[in-house]
């Protein structure tokens, strides 16, 4: 499954010489840089935010001078009622654009200011008579209704945009948790949205929290406080949907299949639109159930893999054995039935044979029970301090012996060497490395086995002037069941020859590699490192 | 007589060496082929009676092998194989592999099959009008069937099945064939087969002695476990 990894989002506020006053605040949210990505600003760009209360008095002041000046000019060509309604218009204006206090406010200063300039008689306070009630309360009435009804949109219009602002959250969340491909990522996912929905506060408080074994487990940096870990417990216990309580809103992660976890988020300044968690909610109980699935569904995969590898193996293993089986079956049954037809050179041929294969059977035997032992680690290896050049020997003599007419050359540089292996297991190294030089090389060419000190380590090439190994393949001949091709398709190894070899040696802290071609394009040269024994004296 | 020009491919050289005595022990002359180019080549350059061909070989797929003998001859091909997968072995058979032998094979069953395929091969001469097995025998022409002398009655699908079994006496028919042979149609639900195996065992059984002549090969099909009497006068 491809990792997307999600950062930490950062927010980077570059130089904005151009965004001043009220636009600097939009402008910064413009520039949340997310991931290496631009991020909608979650404010739809052109809309402005509330002014402050200063502006908005001095500005609705201005506006009720500007219509007292149109009053007066009025005064040239309408009566006194007339020029009042002016008066009323801009009252209106006021309420519409800056609310209803401002606008009572106004209202009562365009009475007074009305009364006392423009209503004869003028520069004097005349409201003795009932008629000089009439403009205050009408003043005051429109700038009520005016300012209810702006203040009726203005709520409408925050609405409006709360719920787009979530929307587009929801959106940006559910695309982000698509991407997530763990349960860290779905936690860094949840708090890069509410610090977008709330950059003002830096984002807020919250946290992930999953059942495990009984105990809640924070997801990502969710918070490990005792008092989250509790009310997480609290709320899954509860088993409400949302829950509220000591300053923070929780919300369970359902999938319709079951509860994976609570949703954890702080009330300051506000506690969230539940809907909006909810409906959060629901994303990140799906992101996170999905991502369990695609892990089950790896560890299903994996478990196939290892599976087909032990059919695999089985099936060469069983092949491996089944062909020295045949060879000596046939041999001896033909012998049995036929025995007596034969010449005595048809006869010992079939005789060496059986002896020959039956040898093979019981190195492979051997081979497959020492892999077995270097696989387990539970088993120990035995030890013991031996002489490099007697165990080469032993092992140069056996070869010999199953290779009648190869010349296997043995060479020791300086002093004999101690090293401290498992003597099955050298012996069966050795010996499977020489198999293999023995076995991808032709008659009569010689296999150079050469032992020498190198510092600490003591160093065994077995060097053949065979085929050798092509470049591709030459970091593949240690594994396991793989084998070269000989170009004569002759008889072939079980695969296990130079596995075994590389456990051992690494099993004995040492090294093993091959080097291929060594001369004129030909042979191979096995080296194989392992540390001497520390000279006590 | 039931000897012939063998050709054994494998690439054990110790396969080789050990079949050759016994094979020419009994009459056949015997090459050898390592790999499945010489294989090939010898198919080229020689007539041959029976090919036994190991599938795991060095150079190319043994099926690859079969259908390359088969485009030019029908010569029997006895398939060896030490893996023991039952699809391969359909695959073999279905490109034109005659029978098969598991590694590691009992040498005497080898020897029967190399000498079933070997009568087949010369029984291919001639027209073949009738089945004679000893204690069981079938007329082809008037599709009569008789077990230890006795005239037997079959369901026309019965008879299909033992005749197909029988004209391959000796040798594995896959389960395809003989749905094709009986019900029209080699995909039909092998259940059928079972079946009608199950019934054709229960009319032969008269005139055998505890084993059913019908053995079954796991997974791949039947086969008639009857040496057929030879007019060899």
């Amino acid at each position: 499954m491809p990792s997307t990894v999600i950062p930490e989002p950062e927010i980077l506020i570059p130089p904005t010489p151009r965004a001043k006053g009220w636009r600097a605040p939009l402008a910064a949210l413009a520039s949340i840089v997310h991931a290496g990505e631009v991020v909608h600003p979650l404010v739809p760009t052109g809309k402005e935010r509330p002014l402050s209360f200063l502006r908005r008095l001095v500005q609705s002041q201005l506006l009720l001078l500007l219509f007292f000046e149109l009053n007066i000019i009025s005064r040239i060509w309408l009566t006194e009622g007339y020029s009042a309604l002016i008066l009323v218009l801009g009252i209106t204006l006021i309420g519409a654009l800056y609310g209803m206090a401002l606008a009572i406010g106004s209202a009562i200063l365009g009475a007074l200011a009305f009364d006392y300039f423009i209503s004869a008689p003028t520069f004097i306070f005349t409201i003795s008579q009932v008629k000089h009630f009439a403009p205050p309360v009408i003043f005051t009435l429109a700038a009520l209704v005016s300012g209810w009804l702006s203040g009726r949109l203005r709520d409408q219009t925050q609405r409006t945009m709360r719920s787009n602002r979530q929307l587009e959250s929801l959106f940006a969340v559910s695309r982000d948790l698509q991407r997530a491909s763990g349960p860290e990522d779905v936690y860094r996912v949840m708090h890069a949205t509410l610090l977008r929905q709330f950059p003002e506060t830096g984002g807020r408080a919250m946290g992930v929290y999953r059942p495990d074994h009984g105990t809640m487990q924070p997801l990502g940096n969710s918070p490990a406080l005792p008092m989250w870990l509790d009310l997480a417990r609290q709320a899954l216990a509860g088993g409400r949907e949302l829950a509220r309580g000591g300053g923070i809103s929780a919300c369970l992660l359902d999938t319709g299949g079951g509860c994976n976890g609570v949703i954890l988020v702080s009330d300051d300044p506000e506690p969230l639109d539940p809907a909006y968690l909810l409906a959060l909610g629901r994303m990140v109980a799906l992101a996170l159930e999905r991502i369990d699935l695609a892990d089950d569904l790896a560890e299903v995969l994996a478990k196939a893999r290892a599976d087909a590898l032990r059919s695999s193996l089985l099936a060469s293993v069983s092949h491996d054995l089944r062909t020295p089986l045949t060879v000596i079956n046939t041999a001896a049954s033909t012998l049995l039935s036929f025995g007596g037809t034969f010449d005595a050179e048809t006869s010992r041929g079939l005789l060496t044979d059986i002896v020959e294969e039956a040898e093979r059977l019981n190195h492979l035997t051997t081979n497959l029970l020492q892999m077995t032992r270097l696989q387990s680690q539970d088993i120990g290896l035995r030890m013991a301090d031996l002489s490099v050049s007697e165990v080469v020997r032993r092992v140069v003599a056996h070869g010999g012996r199953l290779a009648p007419g190869r010349d296997i050359r043995f060479s020791l540089e300086g002093a004999d060497m101690t090293v401290r292996v498992d003597t099955t297991l050298f012996d069966l190294a050795l010996t499977n490395v020489l198999h293999n030089a023995l076995r991808y090389s032709q008659p009569p060419s010689s296999v150079d086995i050469a032992c020498r000190r190198d510092g600490d380590d003591c160093v065994i090439t077995i060097t053949d002037q065979g085929i050798g190994i092509p470049p591709a393949q030459i970091e593949r001949v240690f594994d396991r069941f793989y084998r070269v091709q000989r170009e004569d398709g002759g008889t072939r190894g079980s695969g296990l020859g130079l596995a075994i070899a590389k456990g051992f040696v690494e099993a004995s802290g040492g090294a093993i590699s091959a080097q291929s071609p060594v001369a004129d394009g030909h042979g191979t040269r096995m080296t194989i490192r392992l540390p001497l024994t520390a000279i006590e004296d | 007589m039931t000897t012939g020009h063998i050709l054994l491919v494998d690439d054990e050289p110790g396969i080789a060496r050990a079949l050759t005595p016994a094979l020419r022990a009994i009459g056949h002359e015997v090459t050898v082929a390592q790999d499945g180019n010489a294989a090939i080549a010898q198919m080229m350059l020689n007539s041959h009676d029976v090919v036994l061909l190991d599938l795991g070989l060095p150079d190319m797929d043994g099926k690859e092998v079969i259908s390359k003998i088969r485009q030019r001859t029908n010569t029997p091909i006895i398939v060896i194989s030490a893996r023991h997968q039952e699809e391969e072995k359909i695959a073999a058979l279905d490109v034109g592999a005659d029978d098969y032998v598991d590694k590691p094979f009992v040498l005497g069953e080898l020897l029967a099959r190399v000498r079933a395929a070997l009568r087949r091969r010369h029984g291919q001469r001639k027209t073949v009008t009738h089945f004679d097995g000893g204690w069981l025998q079938i007329d082809y022409a008037t599709r009569e069937v008789r077990v230890g002398g006795d005239l037997v009655k079959l369901s026309p699908k019965e008879y299909n099945l033992l005749r197909m079994l029988a004209e391959n006496a000796g040798q594995v028919v896959t389960q395809r064939r003989l749905l094709a042979a009986g019900w029209g149609r080699s995909e039909a639900d092998p259940q059928y087969l079972r079946v009608y195996v199950g019934m054709l065992r229960q009319k032969l059984e008269r005139g055998q002695d505890g084993v059913s002549a019908i053995a079954t090969e796991p997974g791949v099909g039947y086969r008639l476990v009857i040496d057929t009497v030879q007019d060899e006068a």
